[in-house]
Parts: structure tokens; C-alpha cells; sequence
């Protein structure tokens, strides 16, 4: 009996990759419930779906699904040279 | 002498100075520095946000936004897709179109890659960015981008962070002569005089980070950039005196003693 409940907690879990590190997260979470979580602020960020850029106001009404990947990114002082957003070519 | 602004799309910039915002060993350092410079408009960079370290989360709270105007670039990009994507990001998280366009195509010399700058400038021209592209010093790509509708052009002087100053006059002055968009020295300065050099050659404006960041006391080799970018400016617009092979006396020759 524990091992079917066990089972169906795993069948309810979606996993993702978030800033490429693989995460396990609740079924039917949305982007918005995932940046609250982390605790991302809406100035100066922004955030991507699988290599779409989702602007802030639907950010409630992107629900997460397995396999996805999501970029969350913010400004740093930066010139012209170094360092990589995205997985690329170098 | 009263000098216009410089013009990129439809802003207008007090300065002819743009500094970047990385390398410096502090932020309170960078504050001072971009104070000192009397820069109008600093680059930054997008990365991913640490979410294993949530301590330094605050860059753009050090920026004051009525003072500077926000360049987003692009750097570390090696494709025109990832630079597009990072552009994108950029207008989600800073609410400007306005980027600098920068495709490395090799990691030693951090040269561009002219056929994905192109490609990258050519899209994102059509979705309504203002696209300052950070280039070669090659009077034909140049010509392209301003072409596709760039904002400005922005060759390189020498390597990026290499401080060898201006490597290339003549092909600067090539690009100048042809092209009606600002054009905007960024890489490859080392120190003051070359900032000037640039602007007296008649550039639109100097883009740099680590002649500043990295310099002993980055604070006050800004004011020196600020002031080598003016006197450059004012030197170029006074018309210097043609280069000649022979002395020509300052004094009068008439009434010399003994003759």
C-alpha cells in the first residue's frame, strides 16, 4: 500500500532542466509558481521556455511540462567578452 | 564651440563616451567610475541567474536608470541564434530594444563572426531592435550593416581588452567616409591617447570597459577618458593643420637680428 502511494507521489512529479540543472517539480506548476519558489524578482529578469522568451504577464498562464528548459536570466555588469547564456558552440 | 549630440536611432546622448560595466574590482568602484566618466549610456551583460547563490542578486540596483540608459549586449554569444534569444531576454528584462549586437566567432582573439553578425543584425532590424553591432574594422561588412538598418557601427580598434589602441586608422577613416550611421570605436583601447585619436579620425563616440576597470585607479582613468574623448571631439571639429614634410617658422621672418 505505502509503495503504491510512494509510486503515485512520483507520477505526480515532472522533471525539467532550470538554468541547466535537472529539477524535479509538481505537475501542473506554472512558470510564475516556479519563479515565486525560487524567489525570482519580475524587475530585471526574464525567463525562457524552451528557447522562447515568455513575456512577464503570461507568466501565470505557462504551465511547466517534462522536459522542459527553462532560462532565467538577469543583468550583470558586463563589457564585450567572456562567459556563455546558453548552451552554444564555443 | 557647441557640439551636437550623439544620435543612435532616436535618442540622443550628452556623451560620446559608452562604458562597459564588467571587470571592475568592486561595484562602489564602477559607481564612481561611471560618475567620473560622464557617461550617458553603459553595456551589461544577461547570464543565468545563480540559484545556488542568491547573495549578489542586486547589479542593477547600483545603476541609477534617470542617468544611464541600458545597452544589453550580447557577449559570449557564438551564434546568431543564442544572439537573438539573449536580445529577446534583453527587451523582457530591461524593457529596451536597444543592443549591442556581438557574435564571437573565435575565442582567442574574440574577432566576430561577420556572417552570423550580419545574419543576427538582419533579423533583429526587422523585429524592431536598435542593433549597434560590435564589428571588424572592414569597410565592406560595415557598409553591410549599416545597410540592413543598424543604428551605428561599432568596429573594433584592436582585440577586445587587449588595450593596443587603434590599430587600423585608415580603415577607420574608409568606414567613416562611407558610412552615414554613427560609427563607434568599441575594443581595443588602451589609455586616454587612443581614445582621442579615435575621435580627432572623426568617430561618432568610444566604447570601452577595461582601459577603465583595469587601470590602476579605474576612477580616475575614467575623467582621463572623458576629457581625451572631448579634447578628440573638439580637435576633430576645429580641422587639424595638414601633415607636411618641412619646417614652417611660427615667427615672423622679416627683422630677424643680424640679418
Amino acid at each position: 500500500m505505502k509503495k503504491q502511494r510512494a509510486s503515485d507521489e512520483i507520477s505526480r512529479m515532472i522533471r525539467v532542466k532550470v538554468n541547466g540543472g535537472e529539477r524535479n517539480l509538481r505537475e501542473g506548476i506554472r512558470l510564475s509558481d516556479l519563479l515565486a519558489d525560487i524567489g525570482i524578482p519580475a524587475e530585471g529578469t526574464a525567463a525562457a521556455v524552451n528557447h522562447a522568451v515568455i513575456p512577464k504577464q503570461e507568466y501565470d498562464r505557462t504551465n511547466l511540462a517534462e522536459g522542459d528548459e527553462i532560462e532565467i536570466i538577469h543583468a550583470v555588469g558586463g563589457g564585450a567578452d567572456g562567459g556563455r547564456i546558453t548552451g552554444g558552440r564555443r | 564651440m557647441t557640439d551636437e549630440a550623439l544620435k543612435i536611432g532616436d535618442r540622443t546622448f550628452g556623451s560620446r563616451l559608452i562604458l562597459g560595466t564588467g571587470k571592475y574590482a568592486s561595484n562602489d568602484l564602477m559607481v564612481r567610475s561611471l560618475q567620473a566618466s560622464g557617461t550617458e549610456l553603459i553595456t551589461l551583460a544577461l547570464r543565468r541567474v545563480d540559484l545556488t547563490d542568491r547573495s549578489d542578486q542586486s547589479f542593477l540596483n547600483h545603476i541609477d536608470r534617470k542617468k544611464y540608459s541600458l545597452l544589453p549586449n550580447t557577449a559570449g554569444c557564438f551564434t546568431a541564434k543564442d544572439a537573438i534569444l539573449t536580445c529577446h531576454l534583453a527587451r523582457e528584462a530591461l524593457g529596451t530594444s536597444l543592443v549591442k549586437l556581438e557574435v564571437i566567432g573565435d575565442q582567442r582573439t574574440l574577432y566576430p563572426n561577420s556572417e552570423a553578425t550580419l545574419e543576427a543584425a538582419r533579423i533583429l532590424v526587422k523585429e524592431g531592435f536598435t542593433v549597434l553591432p560590435y564589428t571588424l574594422d572592414d569597410p565592406v561588412v560595415c557598409r553591410k550593416l549599416a545597410d540592413l538598418g543598424c543604428a551605428a557601427v561599432m568596429p573594433l580598434a584592436a582585440p577586445i581588452g587587449s588595450g593596443l589602441g587603434i590599430r587600423n586608422p585608415y580603415n577607420l577613416q574608409i568606414i567613416l567616409e562611407d558610412i552615414t550611421v554613427p560609427v563607434i570605436v568599441d575594443a581595443g583601447v588602451g589609455t586616454a591617447s587612443d581614445a582621442a585619436v579615435a575621435m580627432e579620425l572623426g568617430c561618432d563616440g568610444v566604447l570601452m570597459n577595461t582601459a577603465i576597470a583595469c587601470a590602476k585607479n579605474p576612477v580616475s582613468m575614467a575623467e582621463a577618458m572623458r576629457k581625451a574623448v572631448e579634447a578628440g571631439r573638439l580637435a576633430y571639429q576645429s580641422g587639424r593643420i595638414p601633415r607636411k614634410l618641412y619646417a614652417s617658422a611660427s615667427s615672423p621672418i622679416d627683422g630677424v637680428v643680424g640679418s
